[in-house]
């Protein structure tokens, strides 16, 4: 029990002390907010669930999601050559009902992720994207594996046995980034004002650049045709 | 000589049929042999080929176990998408690590079909520009690498729906898969023996991936190229006929079969052996029974020869004995029996001749004197010894008998001298017959003559004996028409005359006295002019109503 509540704490600490470094320094009074919407396209219907199964133990592959895959809004070179500390508490993406959730994920640079096995089989997450090639091996359920991306880009994420499941890991510059919901909406906060470029990555690979500027204290209205 | 060349006849005849047979024999077996081997080799062939597509079959599945594996590879599948050609050489080289895949080509080209790894080695384009256009999961294929020919299956590598690219995979197909086909297809690869079947792959006319050594294959592959395919042409390779085959596997590569007529070849040479050896043992008893033959024929031919100059030479007693019942027994026999017959007929000829005169005994042996009942003129003549019986009474019967031979010896004589007949001894009287059997010229005066000289005769043989006893003789001629021919019973004939002309010549004979010669008027009518005769008176004679005119000879 002492155990348990010393880390509670822990973790609380943690968290004030980077909202604390966040909003401290000469920009924590200069920063607005960029929102708005991404249409994103229906999801293809795939081949989840129909992947290879082995003899006498069947798979509990969860039905593919209805929903679309999202998208990464991020800001580009928006660091101005300022360092960022990755979270304390690293992000999870877990393999689970034979999929890796979330599918897309978006990091700092520095940010080291943990791959849980919640999976009653094996899996073997692996990369061969140029920001990040990793293989975690074979590694069975409650297992967890991190990896640290380092270098900025898109990392595309498999797993050696089950064909379907794929996840994408958006490694950026800066922790001005979000993830869309599944209407595609997305916010990002704390943005220093000024001009930027703003990157929409989608799934299929493909980016789109925006030209923004940010008014501190306001928030910009971006959407994603 | 004759003996010889008959036998050398035969032999020839059976031989030459030994021989013709033989050959005949074996020209039918041998090309009934031939034919059915040829049809069967056209079968084996055949099923071979069969065995060949279903062997290529097996080894594709089996390249398809692996490729199918790759194709699943999510390895693969992320370098490929990654398309850094650095990540995916490295990946396909553990891949092939992990397989055990070590004489495996491994191919993987983009969704173009562009060949990445092993980088700018076209060699499997056609194989995977075949899958692209007939979007098929799985294709299998031929192509050549080099000098190597390969045989590979492209299956699409993918991601969801989407073809990122496609893997080959690929067996070299070289001479030790050629090896283990022929084994397949049930050669026997022994040493020293030359295989019954050799097997290849024919590749822009050239043989490739074969169990024929390489000088042999130059000679295969012109006759493959001036036959068509399907066609089964004969080849000799190592001084070995074989029956070459080749069918289309596609891609351009056909596969080869060669099949050794070397076991029809030695079929038909050990039937050959046999029937020659059996031809040979035939002749050989041909030659035995051919000499034996020969010598069984010959001998008894050479002892009838023998029998035969013996015959011509006189001595009618040879006889040959014989040996076999066939027909040269037969001729033995017939040549007996004509033996038999000629020195029967030459006994009767010494008879004949005793009888009446070689002259008729000749005639009647040569059958032209017909002995058969017949009227004709003839002269008969009568002589009678005077008192003969008052004569010879009180003398020894064997000086009888003495006498009277001499007697009739020497007046036998005569008549034949004559031309007459003895006709019979009745006593001490003879009756001779002129003018039958064979007439004569002047049969009456032949008697007359015969008369005159038997009683001069009688009167030298009387002079030249003084002491014995004189013999007087009487002869009484008559000439007229008689019946002649055979006569008595049918064992016992004899040939002779009847009738009154016959009963007036013994009447006239009666009546002459010893030392005359008396004479009918038809004699004197028949002997014509030339006779010295006198008149007598007429007289009368017992059993003729008319008295009778008779004239005594001087």
């Amino acid at each position: 029990m002492i155990g348990a509540s010393r880390c509670i704490l822990a973790e609380m600490l943690g968290r004030t002390l980077v909202l604390l470094l966040l909003s401290a320094g000469p920009i924590s009074a200069q920063v607005g907010a960029i929102e708005g919407t991404v249409k994103l396209p229906p999801r293809e219907p795939s081949k989840a669930g129909s992947t290879l199964t082995y003899p006498g133990q069947p798979e509990r592959v969860e039905p593919a999601p209805k929903t679309p895959l999202p998208a990464v809004v991020f800001v580009k070179n928006g660091s101005d050559g300022r360092t960022f500390s990755p979270p304390r508490q690293p992000p999870r993406l877990v393999q689970r009902g034979a999929m890796f959730i979330p599918e897309v994920m978006a990091v700092a640079v520095g940010t080291t992720v943990e791959f849980p096995n919640l999976d009653d089989q094996y899996h073997n997450v692996f990369s061969y994207s140029k920001p990040k090639r990793f293989d975690l091996g074979r590694y069975p359920t409650g297992e967890s594996r991190p990896v640290t991306f380092d270098k900025p880009g898109v990392v595309k994420i498999y797993c050696e046995i089950h064909e379907h499941m794929r996840a994408w890991v958006v490694v950026c510059e800066n922790p001005f980034f979000a993830v869309t919901d599944e209407a595609g909406k997305f916010r990002i906060e704390n943005v220093p004002a000024g001009k930027h470029k703003l990157v929409l990555w989608r799934t299929n690979g493909r980016e789109t650049e925006k030209e923004i500027e940010i008014v501190a204290g306001q928030a910009a209205t971006v959407d994603f045709e | 000589m004759k003996l010889r060349s008959f036998q050398l006849k035969l032999l020839l005849v059976l031989v030459g049929t030994v021989a013709l047979l033989t050959g005949l024999t074996l020209l039918i077996v041998t090309n009934t042999i031939r034919y059915q081997i040829i049809r069967k080799t056209a079968a084996d062939v055949l099923a071979a080929d069969r065995t060949f597509q279903r062997q290529q079959a097996l080894r594709f599945l089996k390249l398809d176990d692996i490729c199918s594996r790759l194709a699943g590879s999510r390895r693969l599948a992320a370098a490929l998408e990654e398309g850094d050609p650095e990540v995916l050489s490295g990946v396909a080289q553990n891949e092939q690590e992990i397989s055990k895949l070590s004489h495996t080509l491994l191919v993987i080209a983009d969704k173009s079909g562009k060949t990445l790894v092993p980088a700018g080695d076209t060699a499997a384009e056609k194989l995977v520009a075949s899958a692209i256009l007939n979007q098929s999961d799985w294709r299998t294929g031929f192509f050549v690498r080099g000098d190597q020919l390969f045989e590979g299956v492209c299956r699409p590598l993918r991601t969801g729906n989407e073809r990122l690219g496609y893997v080959v995979v690929a067996f070299p197909l070289g001479d030790s898969t050629a090896t283990k086909l022929a084994q397949a297809l049930g050669s026997d690869s022994m040493p020293g023996n030359t295989p019954l079947v050799h097997v290849g792959f024919l590749v822009n006319e050239r043989i490739v991936a074969s169990t024929l050594r390489r000088p042999s294959r130059g000679r295969v592959e012109s006759v493959l190229r001036q036959r068509p395919e399907g066609e089964f042409v004969d080849v000799e390779i190592d001084d070995t006929p074989y029956v070459a085959f080749a069918s289309q596997a596609g891609w351009g590569v056909a596969r080869v079969l060669l099949f050794s007529q070397e076991p029809l070849r030695d079929l038909l040479a050990e039937l050959r052996f046999t029937a020659i050896l059996i031809g040979a043992v035939a002749m050989v008893i041909c030659l035995g029974v051919t000499t034996r033959l020969a010598k069984g024929i010959a001998r008894p031919v050479a002892e009838l020869e023998n029998g035969a100059r013996q015959i011509r030479q006189g001595n009618l007693a040879v006889r040959v004995e014989p040996r076999t019942s066939d027909e040269i027994g037969r001729l033995a026999e017939a040549f007996n029996e004509m033996a038999e017959g000629l020195q029967l007929k030459e006994k009767y000829r010494g008879v004949l001749d005793k009888v009446v005169s070689p002259e008729v005994a000749e005639e009647l042996l040569r059958g032209k004197i017909d002995l058969g009942g017949q009227l004709r003129t003839v002269t008969v003549l009568f002589c009678d010894i005077r008192g003969f019986t008052r004569l010879t009474e009180g003398m020894a019967p064997h000086d009888v008998l003495d006498l009277l031979n001499r007697h009739m010896t020497a007046m036998t004589e005569i008549v034949r001298q004559h031309g007459g007949i003895v006709d019979k001894f009745a006593g001490d009287e003879i009756m001779a017959v002129f003018g039958a059997p064979k007439p004569g010229p002047n049969d009456a005066l032949a008697a007359i003559r015969a008369a005159q000289a038997m009683m001069a005769a009688r009167q030298r043989l009387n002079a030249a004996a003084p002491h014995e006893r004189q013999l007087d003789i009487g002869i009484g001629i008559n000439t007229g028409e008689a019946v002649a021919g055979n006569m008595g019973s049918d064992k016992q004939l004899s040939y002779t005359v009847l009738g009154k002309t016959v009963n007036l010549a013994s009447r006239l004979c009666k009546s002459a006295r010893p030392g005359q010669v008396l004479a009918s008027a038809s004699t004197m009518r028949a002997a014509g002019t030339g006779v010295t005769a006198s008149s007598l008176e007429a007289i009368a004679v017992k059993g003729f109503s008319d008295a009778i005119d008779v004239f005594e000879i001087r």
